[in-house]
């Protein structure tokens, strides 16, 4: 069947409304008025009848569509409810739900994310999105703060694919702090997001340890074909779900870190819980000790010095400690 | 693992105070069609704004042993002279490469040459070592 690409729009509208369980069994009349709404274009009963009879027909010559005029309704049906003409049976609620999905993580994404998953996106609404009305509302009415995009962005989907994909690389990278340029053989596990930085975690053949570096003081990570040492599960697991932030401290274990926070500090911890560990114990002043089950990092020691006098850290001593070296 | 004429291999120079100078040698990519050499430049705090950098378009790899001269070919993120990069600050720093005809693939002490008769401002770096030349493969 020699299709045209007037004739596969009209299919993805008939394929649209036979799927569309808030408007079952529409007739001739409203179909054609849909396509004419849609393609500003009347098709005559004919041209439907045939486009109904190739959607009909089967494989390859058709699309094997089990489309039924149910005289007791006066419309058309598909006999199998989950039957789509693109093979993916997305209802009109599955396409809002997706949408209004979509558009959150196209919010909270950013622009490297939105743009590769604006792409699968777009394959899998292609059959269906065209005649959706939801493709009217683009203007967004959610927004997050989306900063531009960062140094080092570039390597992003190399370093993504080197942990996906359990690949060694032969990386360079200059630290900040001691203002000198190294290369080493990373075996990457994490690509991580913090505080809008984004790092890569994983074992480096030069510290022979587990490291973190920026992404924006990486250079020209290559490929390299050798066995990739593989990180304990445990331990990727603790940078996923155990640290407020990516460098934990020399040493560090997860243990109970507690605080005593104001009565006004302790009504932002409230609001704004910096991990799931978080326990507050409330006194009546409204000032609170406050508990994470946490390993200590920089970013979590640098998070309560910038709270001054509204927050004391209250132990582990070995916490403590670390973070009076760090002041 | 297979290796190909075409394939490309990570060296990492052996320790030496050469390299360590800035430009700092980081590695060295070889393969038949080009020896890359990647430096990695802090700007230097005796400049106000950390000075400046540049290549001589007639730098130069000598393989210690024979009289070759492998040319530059290319560069990436360094100005070839007269072209210069001024650092804006002393905090800046930069990774470049320098592409040059390929040497051989092979395990040897290079000699990088920017000046035949030097000043303190020229990269010329002798004594690289490159050993294990076959032990990182790089993917395609």
């Amino acid at each position: 069947m020699n299709l045209s690409k007037s004739a596969v729009r009209r299919y993805r509208i008939i394929d649209g409304m036979l799927r569309n369980s808030r408007l079952k069994y529409p007739n001739m009349a409203e179909i054609i008025n849909t396509i004419n709404a849609k393609l500003d274009f009347e098709p005559s009963s004919e041209t439907i009848q045939k486009d109904i009879a190739n959607m009909r027909l089967p494989y390859p010559d058709g699309f094997d569509a089990p489309i039924n005029y149910c005289f007791r309704n006066k419309g058309y049906e598909y006999t199998d409810a989950n039957y789509s003409l693109s093979g993916i049976a997305l209802r009109q609620e599955d396409l809002e739900t997706i949408c209004e999905a979509v558009d959150l993580i196209r919010c909270i994404g950013g622009s490297r994310i939105s743009e590769q998953f604006n792409h699968a996106v777009e394959k899998l609404l292609a059959a269906t999105i065209e005649s959706s009305p939801l493709k009217k509302y683009s203007m967004p009415v959610l927004q997050t703060m989306i900063p531009p995009a960062s140094m080092g962005m570039k390597h992003f989907d190399i370093l993504y694919e080197a942990c996906k994909e359990r690949i060694t690389l032969s990386m360079l990278y200059f630290s900040n702090d001691n203002r000198n340029f190294m290369h080493t053989f990373l075996n990457a596990f994490l690509v991580k997001e913090f505080n809008n930085r984004w790092y890569v975690i994983g074992y480096s053949e030069k510290h022979q340890a587990i490291k973190t570096f920026g992404l924006d003081r990486i250079s020209e990570p290559l490929k390299i074909k050798r066995t990739y040492r593989e990180t304990s599960p445990k331990i990727i697991e603790s940078y996923l779900h155990d640290m407020y932030g990516v460098h934990p401290l020399a040493a560090a274990k997860k243990e109970t870190i507690s605080i005593y926070a104001s009565a006004q500090m302790t009504q932002d911890f409230e609001a704004y819980p910096i991990h799931v560990s978080q326990v507050i114990k409330k006194e009546s002043s409204g000032a609170a000790e406050i508990t994470f089950q946490l390993i200590p990092t920089k970013e979590l020691a640098s998070y309560f010095l910038s709270k001054g006098s509204q927050l004391k850290i209250t132990g582990p001593e070995n916490f403590i400690n670390s973070i009076q070296s760090l002041v | 693992m297979k290796k190909t004429a075409t394939s490309s291999y990570v060296v990492i120079p052996g320790s030496n105070e050469q390299q360590k100078k800035n430009p700092e040698i980081l590695r060295v990519v070889l393969n038949r069609d080009f020896t890359r050499i990647d430096f990695g430049y802090a700007a230097p705090f005796i400049y106000e704004k950390g000075g400046w950098i540049r290549i001589a378009p007639y730098s130069f790899i000598v393989v210690q042993g024979s009289k070759q001269r492998y040319r530059l070919k290319d560069t990436w993120n360094i100005p070839v002279a007269p072209e210069v990069f001024k650092f804006e600050s002393i905090k800046d720093w930069k990774i470049f490469s320098l592409y040059f005809e390929p040497i051989p693939v092979r395990s040897c002490k290079i000699d990088i040459i920017e000046e035949e008769e030097p000043n303190k401002n020229d990269f010329n770096y002798y004594n690289v070592v490159l050993d294990d030349v076959n032990g990182y493969e790089i993917m395609d």
